[in-house]
């Protein structure tokens, strides 16, 4: 049995062949969940984080259970898939000597990623709001410097997500430091244009030489415009275009959850990343 | 030409055209010449606010509308959230360096460190200067923009 944690983003996705009697035991676990009657025809979820499952199923199951050699369980239910997944850590913690001592660690994770779905951590906390499973720094609030003559008509919301404070011709944008603009204002794409400039999925960790690793959020004005926020220990900043950095909303509130916030005509929001120290912002 | 402005700011306007020039002459406003101007919208946080030429018939206008502007004596609000801000004219020629910039209900003309105010009765001359860009923008930021000046008369 082959089995595929659809998790990441830009990396391909972890999977594992899994031995036969765990396999088959998984299998039946999922099964008896339920979860299999609901894997036709909805599609995965679009979020970043834990998506769902894909197994690969081995012929005597598929004769024996009458089921798609293929099967795609995408995580609409995330309390069925939190029991599922930790009754999969209480099969797996004990299989490690099979050669899947991975699978055990990304099985926690999804744990983790789930449980962080159902409750979130406290507003403030690190990683609030997020299923941001890796480590990153939370520079103070401190607008000042970005609301400085010489620098606040240029330096964008992509500039101030990025911490990368510069006297830039005109305003940065994601993709051109590393020599490629973002082609069209979807989410995808210009989250692409920032991955091309080292930035990376949640979930996707920067080692600590990296650090100041920047928690970022990225929303979309759909066909006009992007906007990113990023984390501070109680709030989160941004800066509108040539405008004042700020930690309030559109409401005038301070920003506790980008996701929540008031955002004008940002309507869409895209997801979280991690902005590394390494960032190549240009204009 | 000089750009000499009377320390008085108030009312009146006179518009002549001398060579390719425009100039707008108020006894009480000061006298601004110029025969073209870049308008820029500020409407976009991430992306370049989208930009366009206007022509001298329409920087004449531009001229005479502003002169038609009485002057005001509350100050300007700086808008400055996400959406629609607001729509800037930076006059070439002989009044290079004057901006004029129009938000919520105040018109304000910026030249050489001074600065004058007038009064945008029902955001009409804000809505005229962005109108000059419809065939620069896309009908769905029109559309918003226009929107947004509607729903917020002041």
């Amino acid at each position: 049995m082959h089995l595929t944690i659809d998790v990441f983003s830009g990396r391909p996705n972890p999977s594992w062949q899994l031995p036969v009697v765990v396999g088959r035991t998984v299998f039946e676990l999922i099964n008896d969940s339920g979860l299999r009657l609901l894997t036709l025809p909805v599609p995965f979820p679009s979020r970043l984080g834990y998506r769902g499952l894909q197994i690969g199923l081995p012929i005597d199951i598929v004769q024996k259970y009458r089921v798609s050699p293929l099967l795609d369980i995408p995580a609409v239910l995330i309390i069925e898939h939190l029991a599922l997944f930790r009754e999969l850590a209480g099969i797996v913690k004990f299989a490690g000597f099979l050669g899947i001592e991975e699978l055990y660690k990304f099985v926690l994770l999804v744990i983790d990623l789930l449980q962080k779905t159902i409750a979130p951590p406290a507003s403030g906390s690190p990683g609030a709001t997020t299923t941001n499973p890796c480590p990153f720094e939370m520079l103070p609030f401190d607008p000042k410097p970005w609301n400085e003559g010489a620098y606040k008509p240029t330096n964008n919301c992509y500039a101030y997500a990025s911490n990368k404070r510069a006297k830039y011709p005109s305003k940065p944008q994601p993709g051109i430091g590393s020599g490629a603009m973002f082609s069209s204002l979807s989410g995808a794409d210009v989250a692409a244009a920032a991955k091309r400039d080292g930035a990376h999925d949640v979930g996707d960790c920067f080692p600590d030489s990296e650090a100041p690793r920047m928690l970022v959020a990225l929303v979309i004005w759909p066909g006009n415009d992007y906007h990113w926020y990023r984390k501070h220990p109680d709030c989160w900043g941004h800066k509108p275009g040539s405008t004042d950095a700020r930690n309030v909303d559109s409401s005038g509130a301070i920003i506790a959850d980008p996701e929540k916030c008031d955002r004008g005509p940002y309507t869409v929001f895209h997801g979280y990343m991690l902005i590394p120290k390494s960032q190549k912002v240009a204009a | 030409m000089s750009t000499k402005a009377p320390p008085r700011v108030l009312l009146g306007v006179l518009l002549l055209t001398l060579g390719t020039s425009v100039m707008a002459l108020a006894a009480d406003k000061p006298v601004i010449k110029a025969s073209s101007a870049v308008v820029t919208l500020d409407v976009f946080s991430g992306r370049p606010n989208p930009t366009w030429s206007l022509s001298q018939p329409a920087t004449a206008e531009l001229l005479r509308r502003l002169g038609a502007l009485e002057t005001s004596k509350v100050d300007a609000r700086e808008f400055d959230d996400l959406g629609y801000r607001s729509v800037k004219a930076e006059l070439a020629g002989e009044a290079k360096d004057t901006v004029v910039t129009a938000s919520r209900g105040v018109v304000t003309l910026d030249r050489a460190g001074e600065r004058f105010q007038y009064t945008d009765a029902g955001r009409q001359f804000e809505l005229w200067l962005v109108n000059t860009g419809a065939s620069h923008l896309t009908a769905d930021l029109l559309r918003y923009v226009t929107g947004e000046i509607a729903s917020k008369p002041k």
